[in-house]
């Protein structure tokens, strides 16, 4: 591990493992947070926001950790970071918070978090840490950019609450693609196309 | 003595968590405090008739024991009473609860109309229930004249007069429903709400009613 270029660290959760494209972690939501590509931002920005954190601090004190106690320790500073963002939101925010509602302290409980916690960051120095946590969380966030980007340009005609087509577009836009089939539509065909890629 | 290591180390990140939260509640309370508070003035400002009062600093908890009760904001020009917004929460919307400040101009016992009304919140179905928030279905809700024979406002399928949203007759209904609990609450705790206003000493703390927008959160 210690002979990888740092800048791999980073650069591998944006392609080669990309969180939600690649490893298919974090679905549920990636379903529920790309209906708008500002939705995604919030989401995704949270989520490098707290990757990169608790990367940092479980890398920092990994050494006086025992392994016993090792998994409520990461909880503990996860839901800490966690709930800095959701407070950090609805301070200063409060629009992006109502509608990213529940899925900010469900962050939580999302396995790409604690997977590189205990994966990478319980075994590596703080700085490649940081850089893990920080590529796995661009990663993820460059994945609902990308499916909101379709979800919201076709279901609703606009992108960033934009009108793109125009009127008469958004009035017969393709509702599918807000609602959750629209999101599993659109997320198949994007990881189908990567695969497709990626096997040539 | 590995347990005392355990107890030590957890206990060291816990009260370090603990610290880091405590020092970013503080310093966020103030503006989500704000943030909340200027949600509720802007909807008053938007939908209530023109006003000189302070309707926030005279608002009105119906029933200060339901957290989903309805908020009466009453708005007076030059003392004399011209309406009011009120905020009201249905149970019924398709995911949650759907809030509604509704502005009304009249007297409690006069002949009133629905002035405009604004969705404070709600989580219903993007593209589907919340077009409630904007377009043509609110709009049938401006300049709206309340029947004066105490009958309700009801979607068409329910054998009214309001279009619902095609795909979303579920936040529709509701959104009506909001509506007419606005008619009904100025109706009849318009007066005690004003007599409340008038003595502004007795009136509520601010934000009794506020936190009941977070009430109906289901995932």
């Amino acid at each position: 591990m210690a002979s990888t270029p740092l800048f791999k660290e980073f650069t591998k959760g944006l392609v080669s493992q990309n969180t939600l494209l690649v490893l298919l972690l974090g679905m549920c939501p990636a379903l529920a947070t790309t209906t708008s590509l500002a939705n995604a931002f919030g989401m995704g920005a949270a989520v490098i926001f707290v990757a990169t954190m608790s990367n940092i601090a479980v890398s920092a004190i990994r050494k006086i950790v025992p392994d016993e106690v090792r998994i409520p320790i990461f909880v503990l500073l996860i839901a800490t970071f966690v709930t800095v963002v959701d407070l950090s939101m609805k301070a200063w925010m409060p629009g992006l918070s109502k509608s990213l509602g529940l899925f900010i302290p469900l962050i939580v409980v999302n396995c790409i978090i604690l997977a590189r916690a205990e994966a990478f960051a319980y075994k590596n120095g703080v700085v490649r840490s940081a850089l893990d946590g920080l590529g796995s969380g661009t990663g993820y966030a460059l994945g609902l950019i990308l499916v909101s980007f379709f979800r919201e340009l076709l279901g609703n005609g606009t992108l960033f609450n934009v009108l793109v087509f125009g009127k008469a577009f958004q009035d017969n836009a393709v509702l599918v693609m807000i609602l959750p089939p629209g999101a599993f539509l659109t997320l198949g065909l994007i990881i189908g196309t990567i695969n497709k890629i990626r096997r040539v | 003595m590995k347990e005392a290591k355990y107890l030590i180390v957890l206990t060291g990140v816990a009260v370090v968590c603990a610290a880091l939260l405590a020092y970013v509640y503080k310093v966020t309370a103030g503006p989500i405090e704000k943030a909340k508070n200027d949600a509720i003035a802007e909807g008053i400002a938007a939908v209530a008739p023109e006003l000189d009062n302070d309707p926030v600093a005279q608002m009105y908890v119906v029933d200060e024991k339901d957290p989903a009760s309805a908020v009466i904001y009453p708005a007076t020009s030059g003392g004399v009473v011209v309406g009011a917004a009120v905020k009201t929460i249905s149970k019924k919307g398709y995911a949650g609860n759907v809030v509604v400040m509704v502005g009304l101009e009249g007297a409690p016992d006069g002949q009133l109309r629905v002035l405009s009304t604004m969705v404070v919140d709600m989580k219903e179905t993007p593209g589907l229930g919340t077009k409630a928030k904007e377009g043509g279905f609110p709009n049938q809700f401006k300049n709206l004249a309340v029947p004066p024979d105490g009958s309700l406002f009801k979607v068409k399928k329910d054998g009214g007069s309001i279009d619902a949203i095609a795909g979303a007759t579920i936040t529709s209904r509701a959104f009506t429903e909001c509506v007419n609990v606005a008619v009904q609450t100025w109706r009849e705790h318009g007066p005690a709400a004003l007599k409340a206003g008038a003595a502004p000493a007795k009136s509520e703390p601010v934000n009794s009613g506020v936190d009941a927008v977070k009430g109906g959160t289901n995932g």
